[in-house]
């Protein structure tokens, strides 16, 4: 988005360090740790509450501030591989709360959509008999924030021709906190194995990996139905258990 | 001799097989695994919503002759379910210290909601309205409305009305004026101060085979801006018009009114709170999070306005006749 009149432009100030080295007999193991602190200032969002008559205010400025640490273990050298990271992370947005519809509108602090808190993966590759390579990867991740409707009612028209209510309705919806509620934590387990074969030719490598071992259901959005005496949550989750086959073939 | 077989062989028809299987087997396995099993959730709380409007009608060609009234449809919405709420205080206060209460209407479906159409529910809730002389309260006046329910909650909001705005140029007699058939009217105004929006409305009558129901043919239009200060009457209403059967209504009325159909028309400069609340808001999965402005024990909305009225008949001057009782609305647009 380009800045200008009416769009904030962004401004960081990042402060960030870290330390790496290799450990271990023959510098088997790579590790890095990282700490960060950023400050943002002119993100835009969306005024809901804008002035149809002002272009300037379609956008509104406000600030941001996230800090957070990322730690990386990684080992590239003997039978097993792989890496496990963990990333530590706490974000905060400050806007003018303009859909609470007070005038001037309320400060309101909250999380973005992408306040992962922990983000945990573990890779790891092996060499397994028959010349089989076998891969693995979990992730875990703490939930994302999302603002949960509370509840519905009916929106009614006021007519300017005769001054009465027009029975014509829309449903509206109340809303609790800012992104104040947590999806649950989602983890997944990935497994693959490969074989190659070397051909005069090329390289042909057959393979079978499966998606999400365990079959968790990742909560990827809940919907809210209201409209049954008890009401009730349902929801679409991320890919199920996904088995696939393959081939692969270079030359 | 050799066997009869099929024209295609077993690999090829194993191949079919498969490509016809393969992605069905993949649909149905992210289909059923992507649903998430319904889980019974806490019922919301009751939820107070009150719908406050207080408008100042003013004479087209002398808005010093006006007249207020407010209307509250107050609605107790519990367990998903609406309910009236009687017995709540409802008032309006201005900045000069008066107080205006409006009373309970006794039978709010026939004293505050327009006609029911069919496969329309009607409203459900309390309805108080009041009406007072156009000195009551000024445009431009700070206005405080205060409902105290029954059990004591109370709900609050704030408006300031729009300033006064009347039609430029157009000729009335008794608020009725006449449009040659076939033409088009067009309506300016200078832009009153503190609106945020116009809110017109039409409603026709005399359509013939055009608009054959039983009820006027009703053409409301939001003008979501103050600086366009003017509309042509009927090209400019008929965008929510949507019905494509209707392709013969469409045509004449973007060119005006047929000879023999009548028309009301009001237009109305509304305030930030009737802006914002009738704009769509935040689009969620089970409805709108339109923008409230009453606030407290509940939600809801408080929106002032300034409107005038005309009322048009479509029909050439009589040549015979030197005397029409009505005249021209004005030139042509």
């Amino acid at each position: 988005m380009l800045s200008g009149i009416r769009a904030p432009a962004v401004v960081s100030n990042q402060l960030q360090g870290g330390i790496e080295a290799y450990v271990g007999g023959s510098d088997a193991w790579f590790v890095a740790l990282e700490g960060y602190y950023r400050s943002y200032g002119g993100l835009a969002a969306q005024d809901w509450a804008e002035d149809p008559n002002d272009p300037t205010d379609d956008l509104m400025s406000g600030e941001g501030r996230s800090y957070g640490a990322d730690l990386m273990i990684r080992r590239d050298m003997g039978e097993t591989t792989g890496w496990l990271s963990v990333s530590l992370l706490k974000a905060e947005r400050t806007f003018l709360d303009t859909g609470k519809g007070l005038d001037p509108a309320p400060v309101v602090k909250y999380p973005p959509v992408f306040d992962r808190r922990l983000d945990v993966d573990l890779v790891a590759r092996r060499q397994l008999p028959g010349d089989i390579e076998g891969g693995l990867r979990w992730n875990f991740g703490t939930g994302l924030p999302y603002t949960r409707p509370l509840g519905l009612f009916d929106i009614y028209r006021a007519q300017m021709i005769d001054l009465l209510v027009d029975p014509t309705y829309a449903t509206g919806l109340v809303l609790g906190p800012r992104n104040g509620a947590r999806y649950p934590v989602r983890h997944r387990l990935d497994v693959t194995f490969r074989r190659t074969w070397e051909k005069d030719w090329g390289r042909v490598t057959p393979y079978m990996s499966v998606i999400n071992v365990y079959n968790r259901k990742n909560v990827l959005f809940y919907s809210f139905n209201y409209r049954p005496e008890i009401p009730t949550r349902g929801g679409v989750s991320m890919i199920p258990i996904l088995p696939t086959i393959g081939v692969e073939v270079s030359f | 001799m050799r066997p009869n077989r099929s024209s295609r062989s077993a690999p090829a028809r194993r191949a079919e097989i498969f490509r016809a299987v393969c992605p069905t087997m993949s649909a149905l396995l992210l289909v059923g695994g992507c649903e998430l099993a319904e889980v019974e959730i806490e019922r919301a709380p009751d939820l107070v919503v009150a719908g406050v409007t207080m408008v100042l009608t003013v004479d087209a060609l002398n808005p010093s002759q006006a007249q207020m009234s407010a209307l509250a449809l107050v609605t107790r919405n519990r367990h998903q379910n609406s309910y009236e709420e009687p017995g709540a205080t409802v008032r309006i206060v201005g900045e000069s210290g008066r107080s205006l209460t409006l009373s309970e209407a006794p039978d709010p479906l026939s004293t505050c909601v327009t006609r029911l159409s069919a496969g329309n529910r009607p409203p459900v809730g309390s309805c108080y309205i009041a009406s007072a002389p156009a000195t009551f309260f000024l445009p431009g006046e700070q206005l405080t409305l205060l409902v105290t329910l029954a059990d004591g909650g109370l709900l609050r909001g704030e408006s300031r009305i729009p300033g006064v705005f009347t039609p430029s140029g157009l000729s009335l007699k008794d608020g009725q004026c006449r449009l040659n058939p076939d033409t088009s009217y067009r309506f300016d105004w200078a832009r009153p101060a503190g609106s945020w929006a116009y809110i017109a409305e039409s409603r026709l009558t005399g359509l013939g085979e055009l608009w054959t129901s039983d009820e006027p043919l009703f053409l409301p239009v939001t003008v979501p801006s103050t600086d366009s200060t003017e509309l042509v009457f009927p090209r400019d209403f008929i965008f929510k018009l949507v019905d494509l059967m209707r392709w013969e209504l469409h045509r004449v009325l973007r060119v005006g009114l047929p000879a023999g159909a009548t028309a009301e028309v009001a237009v109305g400069a509304v305030d930030r709170n009737w802006a914002i609340w009738i704009r769509n808001g935040q689009i969620d999965l089970p409805g709108e999070a339109r923008i409230p402005s009453v606030f407290g024990d509940g939600t809801g909305w408080f929106g002032t306005a300034v409107r005038w009225k005309v009322s048009m008949e479509s029909r050439a001057a009589d040549p015979y006749d030197a005397g029409d009782p009505l005249p021209l609305c004005g030139p042509a647009a």
